[in-house]
C-alpha cells in the first residue's frame, strides 16, 4: 500500500489503511513516547492516545512537510499533554544534586547504542528530560518549549543547560562518550573544514 | 566559538544516535485504537456470542425434552401398573427362569451381571400384598466392566429389556461412574402377588451420603430378612467426578431365600413405607432431581420457539439534515462531457423492491396474555432508483458534515432513466420484544407484538447524492454499520392437532437511524410493510 493510498484510506476511516498507517509509524513513535514517559506502559498509553488523535485529525493534513514529521508532532504534543496532567515542568533539580547523581553510576562497556543513550536520558528528572527531548532531539526552540510547557523561555534555557550537563555526566560516567576526546575530535574536524 | 560548536555537535550526536530508535508496541495497543475508531465493529462478535448462547440453550432444552419424554412414558407405564389392582398379578412362577435358578444374594452377587434384575411385567399392588410381603434385600457389587457396559446402554433400554419400571425419569445413564445395586425382592406365597414399588434395584452414584443412607436402610431390611446380607461398597470409577445421584429403578423379583420368608412375615412393605426408612433415602434423591425437573418442566411449559419469514415491500423516507442550498450554488457538478445535469433529486424515481426477513425467536410466556421474545434474524433490504447512465463519469462533490468536501467520480444523474441503482443491504438483527394476546381460545389466538432490533449491516451498496442533488455517487464507506429497527405486528395463530402453531399477519418495520453515517447530508430511513408467516413449536 502506497503512502497516498494509506493516507486516503485512513481519512475514510478504512480499518486496513489505518492498520498499515499504524504499522508504519508506531515503532518509531513508541520510541519517541518512551523518551518522555516514565515507563513502557505509560509510553504505550501515550502512543495509543496519539494515534487516535492522528486518525481523527488526519483530514487536516495538507501535504505540507513530511507525513512522519506531522505524525511526530502530534505524538510529542500528546506526550506533553499527558505529562502536564501529572507534573509541573517548573520543577527543577539543583546542579549539585545532578553531579552527585551521575557520579554514582557504574561504568559500563563503552558501546554507543541508541537504547543506552535513551536510558541515560530517561534517568534525568522529568522537567530536564522533557526540555532536553524537545530542544535537543525534537528541535523545538526555547520559546516554543516555554509555550508548550507553560514556563518561561529563560526557564527552558536554564533547565536545558542543566539537563545537558547532567546527561553529559551520565554518558561520560558510563563510558558512552569521552568528553575530552569528543571535544578534540570535533576541534580537529573543524580545523580540517577550515 | 568552539564551545558553541561543541554544543551543536552534542545535540547532533544525540539526534543521530536516537533518530532510528524503534520499539515494537504490543498488539493490544492497535486493538484499543481500532476499537476506538470503529466502535460499531464490536457488534459481530456480540451477535455471534448471542447466537451461540441461543443455540446452546436450544440444544440443552431439546435434549432434556427427549429424555423427559422417555421418562414420561415410563411413568405412564408405572401408573398403569399401579392402577391395575386386580389383574395381571404375577406369580413367582411367572418370573424368569434365570432368576429362580440363581437363588440367593450370594449367588447373584457372584454373578457378574447384577446391575438390573429382570422382573415381571404387569405387577400390581394390592392391600393383601402390602400387608404380607416377604422382603429379601441384598446389595451387591457392580463390577467395573458391567458398569461400563451399562453406561453404553441406555438405562431406558435396559429397563425396557428387563421389564423394569423407572420411577425417577431424570436418570442420565452417562452419569454412572460408580454404583451400587441394591436388589430387593418380594415374595408372597399365599397370594402369589408381588409389589412393584419395592426397591429392587437402586443405582446410585458415589455421592456418599445418599449412598450410605440407602445402604443402611437396606441393610436393616436385609438383617431382618436374610441371614447373610451382602453389602458391598462400590468404588467410583472416577471419584473426582461430581455426579448427582441417579434414580431408583423399581422392579420386583422373586425371592429364593426360604428362611428369609419365614423370618419376615411381619416385616411388611407397608410398614417399611410407613416408617419411611428404605425409601426415604431414595425419595431424597428423587426430591432433589424432581426440583430440577419442576423447573425445567415449568420452563418448557412456558417456552416456545418460532421460525418465521417476512416478505415485504421496502420504502424510504429521505430528507436533508442541513441546509444545502448554499452548497448547491457553490458546488454544481462539473460535467466533463458537457452532459446536462440540471435535474433535481425529485426527478429520480424510486421503485419498490422485494425485501425479506428470516429468523427464529424464542418465546417465553410471562402471563396468560403476555410473552417475551428474542432471537436472531437476517434482513435483506432493497429498493431501486431509476436513473440515467451518463456514459462517461463526471466529477461530483460530496459534502459531509465536517465541512470537508470530497470530490468523487459519478456515473449517474438523478434524472429518471433506464438504469436501475439497486440499494440493498444484508443485515443481521437481534429482535427483543413482546407479544400480547388480544383474544383467543386454545386453537385460535390473535396477538399484537412489538420488537426493538439492534441491527448490524453485514454488507450493502450505497449510492449517495452529490451536494447539488444531481448525481448519484457510489460511496460504501458512508453506509452505517450499526442501526436499530423497530417492528410492529399483529397476527393470528392457529394450533394444529399435533401441537404446531401457524402464525400469519401483517408487519411494519421502521429503521430508527439513517442508512448512512451522520456526516452525510441526507437522512434516509427505510421502512417495510410485509406479511409475517411463521410456525411455533413448544419444547
Amino acid at each position: 500500500m502506497t503512502e497516498e493510498q494509506m493516507l486516503a484510506g485512513s481519512v475514510k476511516n478504512n480499518a486496513a489503511a489505518q492498520e498499515a498507517f499504524y504499522e508504519r509509524f508506531s515503532p518509531r513513535m513508541l520510541g519517541v513516547c518512551y523518551r518522555f514517559a516514565k515507563n513502557r506502559e505509560d509510553a504505550e498509553d501515550m502512543l495509543q492516545e496519539g494515534f487516535i488523535k492522528i486518525f481523527t485529525q488526519l483530514h487536516q493534513y495538507r501535504n505540507e512537510g513530511s507525513l512522519e514529521g506531522w505524525v511526530r508532532r502530534i505524538i510529542v504534543h500528546t506526550c506533553i499533554n499527558v505529562l502536564k496532567k501529572n507534573k509541573k515542568f517548573s520543577d527543577t533539580v539543583d546542579l549539585i544534586y545532578a553531579n552527585e547523581y551521575y557520579t554514582k553510576e557504574d561504568l559500563v562497556p563503552s558501546i554507543i547504542q541508541a537504547k543506552q543513550i535513551i536510558e541515560c536520558i530517561r534517568m534525568l528528572p522529568l522537567g530536564y528530560r522533557t526540555v532536553l527531548n524537545l530542544y535537543a532531539i525534537e528541535g523545538y526552540s526555547h520559546k516554543e518549549i516555554g509555550e508548550i510547557l507553560e514556563i518561561g523561555e529563560s526557564s527552558s534555557r536554564s533547565q536545558y543547560t542543566r539537563a545537558k550537563a547532567m546527561l553529559e555526566g551520565i554518558l561520560v560516567g558510563r563510558n558512552i562518550i569521552d568528553k575530552n576526546q569528543y571535544r578534540n575530535n570535533y576541534s580537529k574536524s573543524l580545523t580540517l573544514l577550515n | 566559538m568552539e564551545d558553541t560548536n561543541y554544543r551543536n555537535n552534542f545535540e547532533n550526536f544525540l539526534r543521530e544516535s536516537i533518530d532510528d530508535f524503534k520499539m515494537i508496541p504490543s498488539r493490544k495497543i492497535w486493538h484499543s485504537i481500532y476499537n476506538n475508531m470503529h466502535p460499531d465493529r464490536k457488534w459481530p462478535s456480540i451477535t455471534v456470542c448471542l447466537l451461540i448462547l441461543v443455540s446452546i440453550l436450544y440444544l440443552g432444552v431439546s435434549n432434556n425434552n427427549s429424555l423427559s419424554k422417555a421418562a414420561r412414558t415410563a411413568n405412564e407405564q408405572n401408573a398403569s401398573l399401579l392402577s391395575n389392582n386386580s389383574s395381571n398379578i404375577t406369580t413367582l412362577k411367572e418370573l424368569p427362569d434365570n432368576i429362580k435358578k440363581e437363588g440367593g444374594a450370594q449367588q447373584i452377587a457372584a454373578n457378574n451381571n447384577p446391575t438390573f434384575i429382570p422382573t415381571n411385567t404387569g405387577s400390581t399392588i394390592t392391600n393383601d400384598l402390602i400387608n404380607t410381603p416377604t422382603v429379601e434385600t441384598y446389595t451387591t457389587t457392580l463390577p467395573q466392566n458391567n458398569l461400563e457396559k451399562t453406561k453404553k446402554e441406555s438405562i431406558f433400554e435396559v429397563a425396557q429389556k428387563n421389564k423394569l419400571t423407572i420411577t425417577n425419569p431424570s436418570y442420565t445413564d452417562e452419569n454412572i461412574a460408580g454404583s451400587i445395586a441394591t436388589i430387593s425382592s418380594h415374595e408372597n406365597r399365599k397370594n402369589s402377588n408381588v409389589i412393584p414399588t419395592t426397591t429392587i434395584a437402586t443405582v446410585t452414584t458415589n455421592t456418599s451420603v445418599i449412598y450410605e443412607t440407602d445402604v443402611n436402610q437396606l441393610s436393616k431390611t436385609n438383617t431382618a430378612v436374610t441371614n447373610e446380607p451382602t453389602l458391598t461398597t462400590v468404588q467410583s470409577i472416577d471419584d473426582k467426578k461430581s455426579i448427582e445421584p441417579t434414580n431408583t429403578i423399581v422392579a420386583v423379583n422373586e425371592s429364593t431365600n426360604k428362611d428369609a420368608n419365614k423370618s419376615t412375615e411381619n416385616n411388611t412393605l407397608k410398614e417399611l413405607l410407613k416408617e419411611n426408612k428404605t425409601l426415604s433415602a431414595v425419595s431424597n434423591v428423587e426430591n432433589k432431581v424432581s426440583s430440577k425437573q419442576a423447573f425445567m418442566s415449568k420452563f418448557k411449559e412456558n417456552a416456545s420457539i418460532s421460525y418465521y419469514i417476512t416478505p415485504s415491500i421496502g420504502f424510504r423516507n429521505l430528507h436533508s439534515v442541513r441546509d444545502i442550498k448554499n452548497y448547491n450554488a457553490a458546488y454544481s457538478s462539473f460535467a466533463a462531457n458537457n452532459a446536462v445535469v440540471s435535474n433535481s433529486v425529485a426527478s429520480s424515481r424510486d421503485e419498490k423492491a422485494l425485501n425479506l426477513e428470516v429468523g427464529a425467536s424464542m418465546n417465553y410466556k410471562l402471563t396468560k396474555a403476555v410473552r417475551l421474545k428474542t432471537g436472531l434474524q437476517v434482513n435483506y433490504t432493497n429498493y431501486i432508483s431509476k436513473v440515467n447512465d451518463l456514459g462517461h463519469p463526471i466529477q461530483a462533490s460530496l459534502a459531509v458534515n465536517n465541512q470537508q468536501d470530497v470530490n468523487r467520480s459519478s456515473q449517474y444523474t438523478t434524472s429518471e432513466g433506464s438504469t436501475h441503482l439497486n440499494r440493498s443491504t444484508l443485515q443481521i438483527a437481534v429482535p427483543i420484544g413482546t407479544d400480547i394476546k388480544i383474544i383467543g381460545n386454545d386453537k385460535f389466538k390473535w396477538y399484537v407484538g412489538a420488537s426493538f432490533q439492534p441491527t448490524y449491516v453485514i454488507s450493502g451498496s450505497a449510492y449517495v447524492m452529490s451536494i447539488d442533488g444531481k448525481n448519484y455517487i457510489s460511496e460504501k464507506p458512508l453506509l452505517r454499520k450499526l442501526n436499530f429497527n423497530t417492528a410492529l405486528e399483529t397476527y393470528l395463530s392457529f394450533k394444529t392437532s399435533n401441537g404446531i402453531i401457524f402464525n400469519v399477519g401483517p408487519q411494519v418495520r421502521y429503521q430508527l437511524l439513517s442508512t448512512y453515517k451522520n456526516n452525510y447530508n441526507y437522512s434516509e430511513k427505510l421502512y417495510n410493510v410485509g406479511v409475517k408467516i411463521g410456525v411455533t413449536t413448544s419444547f
